[in-house]
């Protein structure tokens, strides 16, 4: 494994901490181990994309540090929480300030209209009074290019709407931490810029990002790629800056 | 947590609630909670008002607390005597005499009563109403209403073998007297010198009285004291209550019993449809879970707590509730209202204004907002329980594993099809267990209600049939010397064997527990041995030519008195016996109306009454089997008895198979009420079955997609589900039919207990093969649905992801 730690914000101290964690799934009488002792930290607004190849352990360790799953040994601090400590409603209580997931599938609850889809994680946190909060969904719609279809229903929209709907509710709490399993696999070329576009506005302002990916340009474009291969990181590049600009300038 | 409610959540309620496609599930839930809360709405209601109705229409009335019967009958001053014991409050005569009637001579004649008051308009107790028309006049009637009479009607009436022509004054209703929809029969009202001129007999037959502050001690001191004055002055007493006693509370209509046994019936199955009706609500929540775990799962995975979750599930199935209540309490106070009515016409009373009742009214309102969020506990437990990545991060198929997997593995002569579908069965076993709940009650109560069927029908002919064994039964008016009428019954060619009893009534008693009160017997004298009654019984023997002073005795009355073989009981046959007998033995009898039946040796009766050689009871068998033939003899033998100055009491019935058949109809309508609830049980069990199936249609969607593109067409598809009902079907038969025996058994002692009666329990074999069918019919039929939504799943839409 190759790493090398840059400070790129001068926190001091990892947003997530990634300790020996393995995740075994049981198959009949046996079980099969997808992640065999993955170790990484990620430091508070670092971009990070995670690749490699399918059924290799990407979407598992996405789920593991959104609390969504639980390693069968190790450790996971992510935010400030040690989260294998905290049980599944804890875990939800801790999502709803911390984390705002992007999942491969959108999962819009079909009942709500794209903007109340954004809505939703504000009324639970209690966040914001309401009039602020349909503003700020009709916002966050805006950014991602869906002001006009806001009142629609997700089962009227196309795959790629939702998901940038979704990408629009990630935010809605505006969590510190972001993770997105393939955020823009379902975006033409042009949908997919203007999300990651996105991305890195959240990157300047603060936030940290973690994302499953299986665009290898997107990949490439992010300061720092998790390569994951039959459940161990076989590597872990950091670009700089300047390298960065020059691919983007490509 | 509330203001959740009033974020977009709501929202998402409302659309789960009235939704496309999700209106109808809401009007099942809804309509669930409502058949139940709605009957017991109704029930309770109708209770309720039916007793106030009852209470007040027997208090305005002026009920009796004493009720004898006196012969000869006495006169007024006789009467007010009785007025100054110091026990007695009030006291009053009632001239009452059986008569026959008919509308016009081209009429049979029919049973009625003839009655007189002292004064019509100074009435004391169980006041009449006068209805329409008027009072009792010198040569005019009044008649009891509920027979089609009415003022200005001319009526032919047979008083002492006489005919008169009467002309009806009026109508009127009396509290007292059993109106025609509970099977009474007329009563006409006369003046009392009237009443005199015509029958020939004066005086009071019955007494009327009142104690200051009723209780039921004080009550029997008083008849004892009316009855001690009244034997000292040479008068005959014996109870004459609607119920066979001396005393009775003021306030409990003759009715209840029988109000009370309908009740309870109507009340079983008010609470079997709610919490049937609560067991399709369980299915529906579950449902919903189903449906709905994904976004469970993406709900916490955006940052919902469990309590927020639960909160929008229970939101639901409040809502459901408080629908249910707002139609419960309308229809319900109007169905109360209806069934109030009903009864109360049938009793003759006046049934009071539409009103709601405030009992029925708090249960159901308790009911229907506390037992849907009771019953949706845990499905929404469970679902709310469920991880994000049990409900959102797995895309493949899930399930199967266990031993029963591992056991149709090995049975490779199934096919594939058929396995699937027996696994698929028992994949879920509390849903399965709910609905087999449903299955195995219908099909218990429905072997149980036939086997009810079944005893009363062999109780009431079989049984009878084998105790009585005569073809046709007379009842004299007076006693007649029994060798006469054998000679004259003999020489109708038809007649093979009569036999004379002499039955009367008596007030029976234990000899050593005086205390433990009389009841009311029907004594009958019968000859030692006889040919036309085989006794069945149950402890001791029965009489024997040489015994004198033994009795047999029912079961009932052996139980009521607490006596035992060798103890001695004391008859009080009123103004002619008061003597010991010893018993020999119990006898069962099958009887309605908690009836006491004691049995003597018929010349010992005779010598005590003064009878000697004299019965009233005729019991004949004829040389036919047919019963036409036989009812066509007995009307042949009333016309040879009047030739000779014999008038049998006109009854309905002569003959024993249309007695027995008279017996069977007058339950026949409590066994229907039992019936209606089987079927109810069975309709809910169908639905319940249907539901859970199509709830696993619902959660197998991505199963059936892969079944379709790997080939299976709509057949296999339907196979499959309706193997998985049918199989629920007849394991619910399977467990059904041996604890129908004791349903069966069970439910006859409740009809037994509601009637009073006593029946042989034999249950019905035949009726669980009948119910073998219907479960499998309705099995069938509940698949039907949910295999039609199978097939119509698209194979696309299943297998994408969400």
């Amino acid at each position: 494994m190759n790493s090398s730690h840059t400070d790129l914000n001068g926190s001091g101290s990892a947003l997530i901490d990634v300790r020996n964690v393995i995740k075994r799934f049981p198959v009949g009488n046996d079980h099969v181990t997808i992640l065999k002792g993955i170790s990484f930290q990620i430091e508070r607004g670092e971009f990070v994309s995670i690749v490699g190849p399918s059924g290799n352990g990407k979407s598992t360790l996405l789920n593991m540090i959104t609390g969504i799953d639980r390693p069968s040994e190790g450790n996971i601090n992510a935010v400030g929480q040690e989260l294998t400590s905290l049980s599944e409603n804890e875990l939800a209580l801790w999502r709803r300030h911390n984390v705002g997931i992007i999942f491969q599938f959108f999962q819009m609850l079909p009942s709500l209209s794209l903007a109340e889809n954004i809505m939703l994680p504000m009324d639970l946190a209690d966040k914001y009074t309401p009039r602020e909060r349909r503003e700020r969904a009709l916002h966050l719609l805006d950014q991602v290019g869906l002001a006009d279809q806001a009142a629609k229903l997700p089962t009227e929209v196309s795959g790629g709407q939702q998901q940038r709907a979704g990408i629009a509710r990630a935010v809605a709490n505006d969590p510190p931490l972001i993770i997105g399993d393939e955020p823009t696999g379902r975006l033409d070329p042009k949908g997919a810029v203007l999300c990651f576009e996105l991305f890195e506005s959240w990157i300047a302002a603060g936030k940290t990002m973690l994302m499953v990916t299986h665009d290898k340009a997107l990949a490439d474009r992010v300061a720092r790629k998790i390569e994951i291969y039959d459940g161990h990181i076989t590597a872990d590049h950091r670009i700089d800056q300047t390298a960065m600009q020059a691919r983007m300038s490509v | 947590m509330l203001k959740l409610l009033q974020g977009v959540l709501f929202k998402k309620i409302k659309h789960d609630l009235f939704g496309a496609g999700n209106g109808r599930r809401t009007m099942q839930a809804v309509l669930s909670i409502f058949a139940g809360v709605f009957a017991l709405g109704a029930i309770l209601g109708a209770l309720d008002l039916v007793s106030q109705d009852t209470t007040k229409s027997w208090k305005d009335a002026s009920a009796a607390s004493i009720f004898l019967g006196v012969a000869p009958g006495a006169s007024e001053d006789v009467i007010a005597t009785l007025s100054k014991l110091d026990e007695v409050a009030e006291t009053e005569g009632d001239m009452t005499m059986p008569i026959q009637w008919r509308p016009d001579p081209s009429q049979p004649w029919q049973s009625a009563t003839l009655k007189a008051r002292p004064d019509y308009d100074d009435q004391r107790f169980f006041s009449y109403v006068l209805v329409e028309g008027q009072w009792p006049e010198r040569k005019t009637m009044a008649v009891h209403e509920g027979y089609d009479l009415q003022a200005r009607d001319q009526v032919e009436l047979e008083i002492n073998g006489d005919t008169r022509s009467v002309e009806l004054g009026g109508t009127l209703r009396a509290v007292n007297v059993r109106p025609s929809g509970l099977g009474g029969t007329p009563t006409f009202y006369t003046t009392p010198s009237h009443f005199e001129e015509i029958t020939g007999r004066s005086g009071f037959s019955v007494i009327y009285g009142s104690i200051p502050q009723y209780t039921s001690e004080e009550a029997e001191a008083a008849a004892a004291a009316m009855e001690d004055k009244l034997e000292r002055q040479g008068f005959a007493v014996s109870a004459a209550s609607a119920r066979g006693q001396k005393t009775a509370s003021p306030d409990e209509h003759f009715s209840q019993d029988t109000l009370d046994g309908v009740f309870l019936i109507l009340g079983i199955m008010g609470v079997a449809s709610l919490l049937l009706g609560l067991l399709l609500v369980y299915n529906t929540i579950s449902a919903i879970i189903s449906q709905q775990v994904s976004q469970i799962g993406v709900l916490k995975a955006i940052g919902a707590s469990r309590t927020q979750i639960l909160l929008i599930y229970f939101t639901i199935a409040f809502i459901y509730g408080l629908l249910a209540m707002v139609l419960s309490l309308v229809f319900g106070a109007l169905a109360a209202h209806a069934l109030r009515t009903l009864l109360t016409t049938m009793l003759g009373i006046a049934p009071g204004r539409l009103t709601l009742s405030s009992t029925a009214a708090i249960v159901q309102i308790v009911v229907s907002l506390v037992a849907p969020l009771l019953v949706a506990t845990g499905p929404i437990l469970q679902g709310s329980g469920i991880t994000v990545r049990e409900a959102i991060s797995t895309y493949g198929l899930t399930g199967g594993g266990g031993w029963l997997d591992t056991l149709l593995a090995r049975l490779e002569f199934l096919s594939r099809m058929i396995t699937m579908a027996i696994s698929n069965t028992f994949r879920n076993k509390i849903r399965v267990s709910l609905v087999l709940v449903a299955l195995v009650g219908a099909g218990m109560m429905f072997i149980g209600v036939l086997s009810v069927q079944n005893s009363i029908s062999r109780t009431f002919s079989d049984i009878y049939l084998e105790i009585f064994q005569a073809d046709i039964a007379f009842t004299l008016p007076e006693t007649e010397r029994t060798s006469e009428l054998t000679t004259l019954s003999l020489d109708y060619a038809a007649v093979d064997t009569v036999e004379m009893h002499l039955n009367t009534q008596a007030m029976a008693s234990a000899t050593n527990d005086p205390d433990a009160g009389e009841e009311t017997t029907s004594v009958t004298g019968i000859p030692v041995p006889s040919s036309v009654y085989q006794p069945t019984i149950t402890s001791g023997r029965w009489l024997l030519p040489e015994d004198s002073l033994a009795v047999v005795v029912n079961d009932a009355l052996a139980e009521k008195l607490n006596v035992a073989i060798g103890d001695w009981i004391t008859l009080d046959i009123s103004g002619k016996s008061e003597r010991e007998w010893q018993i020999v033995g119990f006898m069962y009898e099958p009887t309605v109306g908690n009836a006491n039946v004691a049995y003597l040796p018929q010349r010992s009766l005779q010598e005590e009454m003064g009878e000697v050689n004299k019965a009233n009871q005729v019991w004949i068998r004829v040389n036919t089997a047919n019963p036409l033939e036989t009812s066509r003899h007995a009307t042949n033998l009333r016309t040879i008895y009047a030739t000779a100055g014999i008038e049998p009491t006109i009854i309905d019935e002569d003959t024993l198979t249309e007695q027995t058949a008279s017996q069977i109809d007058s339950l026949s309508v409590l066994v229907i009420l039992l019936f209606i609830l089987a079927v109810i049980i069975a309709a809910v069990g169908s639905i319940a079955l249907s539901g859970a199936l199509g709830i696993n249609v619902l959660e197998r969607r991505r199963e059936i997609g892969v079944l379709r593109s790997i080939g299976a067409g709509n057949r296999a598809i339907a196979t499959l589900f309706i193997t998985e009902g049918v199989l629920i079907g007849w394991l619910s038969w399977l467990i059904a039919v041996p604890f129908s025996i004791a349903t069966g058994n069970r439910l006859t002692q409740a009809v037994e207990s509601a009637l009073g009666a006593d029946f042989i329990y034999v249950y019905s074999p035949l009726s669980s093969l009948f119910w073998f069918v219907i479960v499998t019919v309705l099995a069938v039929f509940a698949s039907w649905t949910p295999t039609r939504q199978a097939i119509e799943v698209s194979v696309r839409e299943s297998l994408s992801y969400e």
